[in-house]
């Protein structure tokens, strides 16, 4: 039976540093992705990935259990990378990018990504996910790759709910014309 | 256009449900546990270097007391205590010594030289452990 990170944080805080591991584990990926959304460079995500766990080791204590763990972990490695990046901004994408992409998706575009193959999905994501910039990349981690809600994402990135959710709007619209543009390519 | 964005989302859900997130570096989660053993040691040490100053500072200060109570019943009308009787004050506290043995002579000079001892003993093995610590961390 998979434990509640709640019983491993107490048990961490009760002195079995093992516990912690385990957090880890579970943790690490998502962490570093969002640190490298943030700070761009691997070798620089990982010290700073690394520094998290150190900064989520030590303030445990702090840990009042009210919201949800990966929530909270994950607002303290977003702080920490811009920490890191103070001086430089997060690139999301811009609002006048909102009117070129005012298409719709149809039905029949929803029928041929779900035709697709699981190989064809994934390059055609990873596609997608390239073109972006790294700010819409972490809201796009966050809400679909580990299905942190707009309130959850307001919470780690420091945004207003409606902010976050203008931001997500945008992506979509974005990403509508890659789709539309890419399945284009695909029939040609 | 509530059906529109429902599409968007749905596809957007089919793609990204099978992209995993970028993985952290091999050794990553061994790093970070060390690091934090590391750490943890660190503490510790520090928490008893700590303890040991509190201890050095405790016997110094003790020291300080004792020899303040030699200087008191030792020497007499000192320029420090003037107006002090001291062989009165020293007479008193032998006196006051009832588990003297009848044979033993408690003069000021053995109280002393045997307080100077214990003194000594107790300085010299604090240091010794303190500084033999130190050695053991640094090493």
């Amino acid at each position: 039976m998979v434990k509640d990170d709640n019983d491993y944080v107490s048990q961490v805080l009760a002195g079995n540093q093992q516990a912690f591991t385990i957090l880890v584990e579970r943790y690490k990926d998502m962490v570093y992705t969002i640190v490298k959304r943030v700070v761009g460079q691997s070798e620089e995500a990982e010290d700073v990935a690394q520094e998290v766990f150190i900064k989520v080791y030590h303030a445990l204590s702090r840990f009042r259990m009210e919201s949800k763990f990966s929530t909270w972990i994950y607002r303290i490695a977003y702080n920490t990378a811009i920490s890191q990046i103070r001086g430089r901004k997060m690139e999301f994408s811009e609002s006048f990018e909102e009117e070129r992409f005012s298409s719709s998706l149809s039905d029949d575009i929803c029928d041929d990504v779900s035709g697709m193959s699981h190989e064809e999905r994934l390059i055609l994501a990873q596609q997608l996910i390239e073109q972006l910039p790294e700010g819409d990349k972490l809201l796009i981690n966050l809400f679909y790759m580990d299905s942190q809600s707009i309130q959850q994402i307001a919470e780690i990135t420091d945004l207003s709910v409606s902010n976050v959710k203008v931001r997500l709007h945008r992506v979509r619209k974005r990403l509508q014309t890659e789709i539309q543009q890419q399945l284009q390519l695909m029939e040609v | 256009m509530e059906t529109e964005n429902n599409n968007t989302d749905k596809i957007l859900r089919t793609l990204f449900s099978d992209v995993k997130t970028e993985s952290a570096p091999n050794g990553f989660a061994e790093r970070i546990m060390q690091q934090i053993a590391a750490t943890n040691k660190q503490k510790t040490l520090i928490q008893e270097k700590d303890s040991s100053w509190w201890g050095i500072l405790l016997i110094a200060v003790s020291s300080l007391a004792i020899v303040f109570a030699m200087l008191y019943f030792l020497f007499p009308d000192s320029i420090v205590f003037p107006e002090i009787n001291w062989a009165e004050n020293f007479n008193a506290f032998a006196n006051s010594l009832k588990i003297t043995p009848p044979s033993f002579l408690l003069s000021p000079l053995t109280i002393a030289i045997g307080t100077a001892s214990i003194l000594f003993f107790i300085l010299e093995r604090t240091l010794h452990y303190h500084f033999r610590s130190r050695k053991e961390q640094l090493i």
